[in-house]
């Protein structure tokens, strides 16, 4: 019995805002093979087409929120404009904007690159100083259970494992923000001496996206890693509290994730979106509780 | 882009001012911006958008109430298209670019006829 071909597929890349143009050039490989973007909320889903010749633009809309997919009445006015010009949206992440054309002779969307370059490092910094302050307050959350373990060394000894996964989960975000800021003031400087000599803007390419995909993939795999290993650490220590923190902390991942793929996929306000982590971040901690007055 | 001042105008902007000088939507600046410029200038609609918000927050330019008679209004999803118009701001600034600029080809005109 043949298989039927299939007619949609999904793939993850993690990128960043220089990635844009490696995006782009891989969107329209994409389209030269037979297959069309139709969404990029957490995956970029491709549907099965005719090879076709396509271009596509990669945008950050300064007007749109990076938070949440919701258009406002501005970025609509926008998205109509670039329309006109001859550019069909096909999907939005955030701030992230998607546009395809067949024609090739359409003005590009941004014709400013100095222009490009301030959008690109005022979002990049917006995202990644909020990744930063989550990472700070998770510092002190692993110094608080630091304090813990020492106050009683012996009776809180499974606190030693979970130390350990959040200073080494610590550490591992601090180097990584680092170096994502250390690469990224690089190319903002390159970027703006390339402007100021009248170069191409040095985007990223594919081989770049390529390389530091497979490096995060790397990372969230010592990453899982690490939090199993020390699971079965502390479970080894007490079978029940090893098996209710480390239980709550495999909830708090999965709930996570859960919760980035369904609200990437929804057109809610920020405000909406806030009100449903809180909602589900508060349901948790009543679960965990419960858990615990339960096996005491 | 802006040199935030707006004391001085890049090449678009000064075409999209030019444009500006009867009521127009977005894609009718980029087409106007293009044929006034001989092909030379082209502004993308994004960078368009950016501009235009800009100059309207400085009051260069104003939205224009309706869309004049003879221009057509490229409507495609029933959607109405916003028109601009410059102000007497704009006017000002486009009459100092103008004349800056001519002021600089007539300095460079004695040069080069010294060179010639």
């Amino acid at each position: 019995m043949s298989r039927e071909p299939k007619n949609v597929r999904r793939v993850h890349f993690f990128y960043d805002y220089t990635d844009l143009t490696a995006l782009e050039e891989y969107l329209a490989a994409q389209a030269a093979e037979g297959w069309r973007l139709t969404n990029i909320r957490s995956f970029l889903t491709f549907e099965r087409c005719e090879p076709t010749a396509l271009r596509y633009s990669v945008e950050i809309i300064p007007t749109a929120s990076q938070n949440s997919n919701e258009i406002n009445e501005k970025t609509a006015d926008y998205i109509r404009m670039c329309q006109d010009a001859g550019w069909t949206f096909v999907s939005n992440a955030g701030d992230v904007y998607v546009f395809v054309t067949e024609d090739q002779d359409a003005p590009p969307i941004v014709t400013d690159d100095g222009e490009k370059i301030r959008t690109v490092a005022r979002s990049f910094r917006n995202l990644n100083l909020l990744l930063l302050s989550i990472t700070v307050l998770n510092i002190g959350n692993a110094f608080l259970q630091l304090s813990n373990y020492l106050r009683a060394p012996e009776e809180m000894a499974v606190m030693l494992p979970l130390c350990v996964l959040l200073f080494t989960l610590d550490a591992m975000l601090v180097t990584t923000l680092t170096i994502r800021f250390a690469i990224f003031h690089r190319w903002h400087r390159r970027a703006k001496d390339a402007l100021d000599a009248g170069l191409p803007i040095p985007y990223n390419g594919m081989k770049e996206l390529r390389r530091t995909n497979s490096l995060q993939w790397r990372t969230l795999g010592i990453m899982t890693g690490l939090i199993i290993g020390t699971g079965i650490w502390a479970v080894l220590i007490d079978a029940v509290f090893g098996g209710i923190i480390f239980g709550s902390i495999l909830a708090v991942v999965a709930l996570t994730l859960a919760l980035t793929v369904i609200l990437n996929r929804q057109n809610w306000s920020t405000e909406k979106i806030v009100t449903v982590t809180v909602v589900s971040s508060l349901l948790l901690i009543a679960l965990t509780v419960a858990v615990v007055l339960l096996v005491l | 882009m802006p040199r935030e001042s707006l004391q001085t105008l890049t090449e678009p902007m000064y075409y999209v001012l030019l444009s500006l000088i009867s009521p127009r939507c977005g894609i009718q600046i980029m087409e106007e911006t293009k044929a006034l410029s001989g092909g030379r200038v082209v502004v993308g609609p994004g960078t368009l958008y950016t501009m235009l918000a800009k100059f309207e927050e400085n009051g260069i330019i104003s939205p224009a109430p309706d869309a004049p008679e003879g221009v057509s209004d490229p409507d495609k999803g029933g959607a109405k298209r916003k028109h601009y118009i410059i102000t007497g701001k704009g006017i000002t600034l486009l009459r100092q670019e103008y004349g800056r600029l001519a002021r600089m080809a007539e300095d460079g005109k004695r040069i080069m006829e010294v060179l010639q």
